[in-house]
């Protein structure tokens, strides 16, 4: 029951203490008031809390101070801390050190009230939980960027975006990287202990998204042997990421703003409605606004999903981060397969910082996949990456450009020949008649 | 100031008004909301609009709608603000339209429903976990219309033990 849930609020602005009080009397909670840091140890003493929220700025005694002293006295006491914008990395440090939350000023409401009440519902399961996080935590995916990146922006956008609960769009070309910033908003958000559910809506032909997306009851068509709960139900208290949304057949797209209006879903073939509570994360490399002038992609829908919009740079966009990024694939990759690999030639990193990189994140973590491969001891340099030899500058003819372009291509796709034609407009006997022509040989 | 409450819109919720709240009135503000409008957000500060309203009587709740979206001190947005027991409260139909715009009724039924929320705060009713019942927390508007308007068996129970 709620009022068995006794609330400590910590802030130095009367204002915010007064009304949050407020708020949480509303629902049911015992609430109490601190205005310094010292003025909450003293009524700890007096009288347990089982949340406390902390102003993580405050004269005196500070809330990460508060926080550390807090865990000694009450160590099962939920601490949450209240920040502004501004400080969220220092909230992010206070997390580290064993605070269940953050919260940023101005509050909104949803974010507020769902916080309190997932904490106060974990709170018996509190043990249970603490592992999850350092879990979750540990899984994070990382953004490797350098300093004065585009990415920064990217980054600020992700914990802005992070702490509210609407749905984000996340737009940019393939590979760059978009579902790891989907990860990282469920990870950074208040649903970071509810499940992040992903569908890949390119890959999947109309009925089979259906069935996936809202699932389908026995029997509901020829092959539906068993009930079977849809994406979108096992996303309940989570993240929805919808990869390749703009592949995402009309029909479906009615159904899923259905789902979204109405926060629940009815199986197919099934007559109960199932409430839902999901944010919704899309990506896509498609330009959606181009797709609905050719009534591809439907206008509310696309209302609906893109409520924010992360535009995520292409790799060509942020060059300095080349360095860094194929610093960090060639040691995953030497840690993976076990190899002593002493870093780039300076040409090999030269021309890896300037090549176009169509394919972006991926195609660079593919190319340093294949050149550690390749690569036996020494450093990488530009014989691993083929694509980098352009024609020699004294040969202008256009069959020596084509050959080039066709290596260039062929690695960037990863020697996968089916790929390579779709990408080089040709089909495949005509991309094997060429591969003869030039004697190109997938290196081995 | 912010939009205007839309016609006819607190005669309609007033003429549906449940028990224990049937017989109620409509009066004028009385209050200049320019007073409580912050310029910069746009929007009308609830808790000073709430600090404004003549002060509560024994036998009379009051109850402010209007058509200005609020905030409230820390927090970005409120639907509505209500002392706790303190027979006095706001509330705004901003966020309480239909989204696409094309049922109006929707609005209506919605600020009713959210009326019977506040009204009960204000008698000391706090958040219900029925999720029909008005006093339970709805984070979306479109959550409120999941809810009616009448208070559920124990929300009512607690009014009744309460002597209204
Ligand atoms: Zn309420
Ligand atoms: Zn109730």
């Amino acid at each position: 029951m709620g009022s068995a849930v006794r609330m400590l609020i910590v802030d130095d602005e009367r204002h915010v203490r007064t009304s949050l009080a407020a708020w949480f009397r509303d629902e049911g909670f015992d609430v109490e008031t601190a205005a310094s840091g010292k003025e909450a140890l003293l009524q700890l003493g007096d009288r347990a809390a089982d949340i406390l929220l902390v102003d993580i700025k405050m004269p005196g005694m500070d809330g990460i101070e508060l926080q550390q002293r807090v865990r000694k006295l009450a160590p099962d006491a939920t601490v949450i801390i209240m920040t502004a914008h501004a400080a969220v990395e220092t909230a992010i440090q206070a997390l580290k050190d064993g605070a269940y939350d953050y919260i940023t000023k101005p509050f909104d409401p949803e974010d507020v009230s769902r916080l309190v009440r997932k904490a106060a519902e974990r709170y018996s399961l509190l043990s249970e939980n603490r592992t999850l996080r350092e879990r979750l935590e540990a899984a994070e995916p990382r953004l490797v960027a350098s300093k004065g990146s585009p990415m920064d922006a990217v980054v600020e956008q992700i914990n802005q975006v992070a702490v509210t609960d609407t749905s984000v769009l996340i737009t940019g070309e393939s590979g760059t990287g978009k579902e790891i910033i989907a990860r990282l908003i469920h990870a950074r958000s208040q649903r970071r202990f509810g499940p992040m559910v992903v569908v890949n809506c390119g890959a999947l032909n109309e009925g089979v998204l259906e069935s996936e997306l809202f699932g389908h009851e026995k029997g509901a068509f020829t092959g539906a042997a068993g009930r079977r709960r849809g994406k979108i139900e096992l996303a309940n208290e989570g993240t929805l990421f919808l990869d390749e949304v703009g592949d995402i057949p009309a029909k479906v797209q009615v159904d899923l703003l259905r789902v979204l209006q109405e926060k629940s879903v009815v199986r197919v073939g099934g007559n109960m409605s199932l409430s839902v509570d999901f944010r919704l994360v899309a990506a896509t490399h498609r330009d959606l606004e181009a797709e609905m002038q050719q009534e591809r992609f439907r206008q509310d829908f696309y209302f609906r999903i893109n409520v924010l919009n992360i535009e995520v740079p292409a790799l060509r966009d942020r060059p300095a981060d080349i360095p860094l990024l194929a610093e960090h694939f060639l040691q995953q990759f030497t840690q993976q397969m076990n190899r002593r690999i002493a870093g780039f030639t300076d040409e090999a990193l030269g021309g890896l910082c300037s090549y176009r990189w169509p394919g972006n994140v991926r195609e660079l973590q593919n190319a340093i996949e294949r050149g550690v491969v390749l690569c036996r001891g020494g450093k990488l340099g530009v014989q691993h990456f083929p694509f980098l030899s352009a024609p020699a500058p004294d040969d202008q003819s256009l069959s020596s450009m084509e050959a080039a372009h066709v290596r260039r291509v062929l690695a960037a796709q990863g020697y996968n020949i089916s790929h390579t034609a779709a990408a080089l407009g040709i089909d495949r006997a005509t991309l094997y008649a060429k591969l003869k022509k030039y004697k190109i040989e997938r290196p081995t | 100031m912010g939009p205007k409450l839309p016609d006819g819109l607190a005669r309609w919720v007033l003429e549906h008004l449940p028990y224990p709240f049937i017989g109620s009135t409509i009066v004028p503000l009385g209050v200049d909301l320019g007073e409580c409008h912050d310029r910069h957000r746009n929007q009308v500060d609830a808790g000073s609009l709430l600090q404004e309203l003549p002060p509560p009587s024994d036998d009379l709740l009051k109850m402010a709608l209007v058509g200005a979206d609020l905030f409230y001190s820390v927090m970005t947005y409120v639907f509505g603000l209500t002392e706790l027991g303190g027979r006095r409260g706001v509330l705004s139909c901003y966020r309480l339209r239909d989204e696409l715009g094309t049922r109006p009724e929707i609005l209506l039924q919605r600020t009713l429903v959210e009326t019977v929320h506040e009204l009960g705060h204000s008698l000391g009713l706090v958040h219900c976990v029925v999720g029909e019942c008005p006093m339970h927390r709805t984070l979306w508007a479109e959550g409120i219309d999941t809810k009616k308007e009448t208070y559920c068996p124990s929300c009512l129970a607690t009014l009744v033990k309460n002597g209204h």
